[in-house]
């Protein structure tokens, strides 16, 4: 793909043009706390790392309707409920591009997609910002990701002094391009890209090896989850900031002979989440709550999809009240199994 | 400055060994250098594993649930973590005998990300003090106000060291007054203010129960935010509304301002803010101040026959 | 037919003051706004604020918490613990941004029946005023 160059003073006139055809969202800082938000006029809070809030609330609403329901025992009408509209997210980064792949890959794929979600997908254009500068919680490398990685993005911006080189991925992304028209230049050359593709990520570098599932599911019966679990409160903060946690509860909201159907955010973490009708619980604890998240992000979720559930963003460790991070508890757990 | 780490090592080592406590709990090194994790020592000769740093904010109180019903459990304890065991106590969620507590001065714990936004990178070092804060990373150093970087509950604490001690780390420190200043502003916004405040924080509440789940008051077996007929699932304003306002209600009276709700927020909403209005409004109406001793009779659980009528008059 | 009215005021009356009260209203044939929707409670010790809170969502414009003057509770002391718990409630509200005029608690005995009237009509009057109740109030 040819690489056009976009000077920084005319990034608000792309938004412009952007917000003109579609819904623009993108991070915002809300009293100082980076979430994904319309952006109206505002600019983009573009910091090193991903934003506090997850880009998944986007696509993966935290409670999204899928039908509304009027009716009696015998006769009851139900209608869809409004189809998504279309929207432009500006200024993801990678690892969350990657986990929209990811995300993907568990709600839109047959059998079982979740149509919500693949429509939603398909109305979405995603920009993404690479990285020049790792965030504090960052560990993307260590998961296979890459601080300039176009999967999942349609528009791949590479920041350099003065200017973006832009790089249209996907034929939705060539529309940006054409659209942004004269408002890009030819680039020279690509050293932007490449000085992304340089950017440190430091941490836990020699995590993803071949094996780490395997080695992962040798420790199933280890006593490490009980103390590691001792030290989790059991909340579900680092699920849902996690980019591709997916759980899901279903529920109606009744209210006298109408009704909705919702479909909302749930966590792997809560005890009530794996509870059966008659009180059995396949998780009964926490340390076997927090053994099975791992694993199937590591071990199970690659079986069946073929990559890790996990791009390495570091959200988990900066949501976690007790500073517990993936890439901290894979790092223990080899420290203790050694 | 006093060795406390050195000090508190060898009092977990002689607890341990002597058989007093079966567990002490503590803080260790965690995977980020600024964000030491709770820490729970079974094992003597393990006991050189506990740090004691200006990183060191979460709180430890809650985590003596997770380590009580295995024997005694000799804990480290700052003005805050006393605050929460006083509270598991007169809660009769913790015998006051089966506690060790090593209660220890603390100036102040650092806020991790605003350190890092001063210093413009990962901090290593910290050290606190009444005057400021000294942020250190490499052979870099920097002196910074306090107010600009410890945690936000650090700096309304009120009582730096607890009253709740078995062992003293350090000499205690002057308890502080509360002053509401941050309530005393927000309610003298006009309503639609308070509206748009609050309605901005809530909207980004995950719903993730951390606040519930840290909080020392919150430790009952069976929660009505559970339960979805009490607390609706869906995330609507009006519902994260409700549900903020029954976790600060259900709380009120109980709560000792620890903070600890706010700092384990992942989204940031000022909790406190809810917390403190109630703890002001019981110290205004019932002249019961703040934060109030949970060893003593709690106010909503008791009225006195000329009890003023709070919905009178401005909020204020 | 349903019949829609607005503004929409729910009232939780004490059984033996508020609620009596209300009936004297009736029998005494004193006017009053048929905005009121009237919940017996066996005290106002017993209103949670959970179901001040749930009457917003559900779409009230007003709630009105309503029990005996204190000192006069069949049980003694429900309305007391409600004096201190809705003084808290009351101000939390307000706090949170929600106009004064839309919660209020009242005691009205049961030879009130006229006070019963006019609190009902005072708090129409200021519900009307302020127009439809949108804040803590759950989308359609």
């Amino acid at each position: 793909m040819t690489m056009m160059l976009l000077p920084g003073e005319r990034l608000s006139g792309l938004l412009e043009r952007l917000a003109a055809e579609a819904r623009l969202y993108g991070p915002l800082a809300v009293d100082g706390t980076v979430v994904f938000e319309e952006l109206g006029c505002n600019p983009p809070t573009i910091e090193p790392g991903c934003p506090a809030g997850s880009l998944k609330s986007l696509l993966y609403h935290q409670t999204d309707p899928v039908f509304d329901f009027e009716g009696g025992y015998t006769d009851i009408a139900l209608r869809a409920a409004a189809p998504p509209v279309a929207q432009v997210i500006f200024g993801v980064r990678p690892c969350d591009a990657v986990g929209l792949d990811r995300l993907g890959r568990a709600l839109a794929a047959e059998p079982f997609a979740d149509e919500r979600y693949r429509q939603r997908r398909e109305m979405t254009t995603v920009l993404t910002v690479a990285c020049r500068e790792a965030g504090p919680h960052c560990f993307c490398r260590a998961m296979g990701v890459s601080p300039a990685d176009p999967r999942g993005s349609d528009v791949v911006l590479y920041p350099a002094d003065g200017h973006y080189l832009l790089e249209a991925v996907t034929p939705r992304g060539q529309d940006v391009r054409e659209s942004a028209g004269k408002l890009l230049d030819p680039a020279g050359d690509d050293a932007a890209r490449m000085a992304c593709r340089e950017t440190l990520v430091l941490r836990a570098a020699g995590l993803a090896r071949d094996g780490l599932a395997a080695h992962l599911e040798a420790a199933f019966h280890h006593p490490y989850w009980d103390e590691l679990a001792q030290r989790c409160l059991g909340c579900g903060a680092c699920t849902f900031v996690c980019p591709t946690c997916y759980c899901f509860a279903m529920f109606d909201i009744v209210r006298g002979t109408r009704g909705r159907r919702l479909r909302g955010w749930d966590s792997c973490q809560f005890k009530d989440y794996s509870l059966m009708a008659g009180g059995h619980n396949p998780q009964p604890t926490r340390g076997s709550r927090i053994r099975r998240r791992l694993l199937h992000k590591l071990s199970r979720f690659p079986a069946i999809h073929g990559d890790w559930a996990c791009v390495g963003c570091g959200r988990c460790g900066a949501a976690c009240p007790v500073g517990l991070h993936l890439a901290g508890v894979l790092a223990e757990l080899e420290e203790v199994l050694s | 400055m006093t060795d406390y780490q050195g000090l508190l090592r060898g009092i977990a080592r002689e607890l341990l060994s002597s058989g007093q406590v079966a567990t002490f709990i503590g803080f260790k090194a965690g995977f980020d250098p600024c964000r030491p994790v709770p820490h729970f020592v079974r094992d003597a000769r393990r006991a050189d594993t506990l740090i004691v740093s200006a990183f060191c904010g979460a709180g430890l109180a809650r985590h003596v649930l997770e380590a009580i019903d295995d024997g005694p459990v000799g804990i480290l304890a700052r003005g805050c973590d006393g605050l929460g065991l006083e509270r598991l106590i007169a809660d009769g969620r913790v015998a006051r005998e089966r506690l060790h507590v090593v209660a220890m001065a603390c100036r102040g714990a650092v806020d991790p990300d605003r350190a890092r936004r001063i210093l413009g990178r990962v901090p290593e070092r910290a050290e606190v003090d009444d005057e400021g804060v000294t942020l250190m990373a490499g052979d870099e150093a920097r002196r910074a106000p306090r107010d600009s970087c410890l945690l936000e509950r650090c700096l309304g604490c009120v009582d730096p060291s607890p009253r709740l001690s078995d062992t003293r780390l350090g000499d205690p420190l002057t308890p502080g007054q509360r002053d509401f200043g941050a309530v005393t502003r927000m309610e003298a916004l006009p309503a639609e203010g308070r509206y748009a405040f609050w309605s901005r924080q809530f909207r980004r509440c995950l719903r993730c129960d951390a606040c519930r789940n840290v909080c020392p008051a919150c430790s009952c077996r069976s929660c009505s935010l559970d339960d979805p007929e009490l607390q609706e699932r869906t995330t609507g304003l009006a519902e994260q509304f409700g549900f903020h306002f029954t976790r600060a209600y259900h709380v009120a009276g109980r709560c000792v301002a620890c903070g600890e709700c706010q700092r384990a927020c992942p989204m940031n909403i000022p909790l406190s803010l809810l917390n403190d209005k109630f703890l002001k409004d019981i110290r205004d109406l019932f002249g019961i101040a703040a934060p109030h001793r949970p060893a003593d009779i709690e106010p909503l659980a008791l009225y006195r026959p000329d009890d003023p009528e709070g919905w009178r008059g401005e909020i204020r | 037919m349903p019949v829609t009215t607005r503004p929409k005021l729910v009232g939780f009356a004490c059984r033996w003051c508020s609620y009596a009260g209300a009936d004297l209203a009736g029998t005494s044939r004193f006017e009053y706004p048929a905005s009121v929707h009237l919940i017996r409670v066996p005290c106002s010790g017993r209103v949670d604020p959970t179901f001040v809170i749930r009457a917003f969502q559900r779409g009230a414009d007003g709630v009105l918490v309503a029990g005996c003057h204190p000192g006069d509770c069949h049980y003694a002391s429900g309305n007391l613990f409600a004096r201190r718990r809705f003084s808290l409630v009351k101000r939390f509200l307000e706090y949170l941004g929600l106009e004064p005029e839309r919660f209020r608690v009242e005691w009205i005995s049961a030879a009130e029946g006229r006070r019963f009237a006019e609190v009902i009509g005072e708090m129409t009057a200021d519900l009307e005023r302020l127009g439809p109740n949108r804040k803590l109030r759950e989308s359609p």
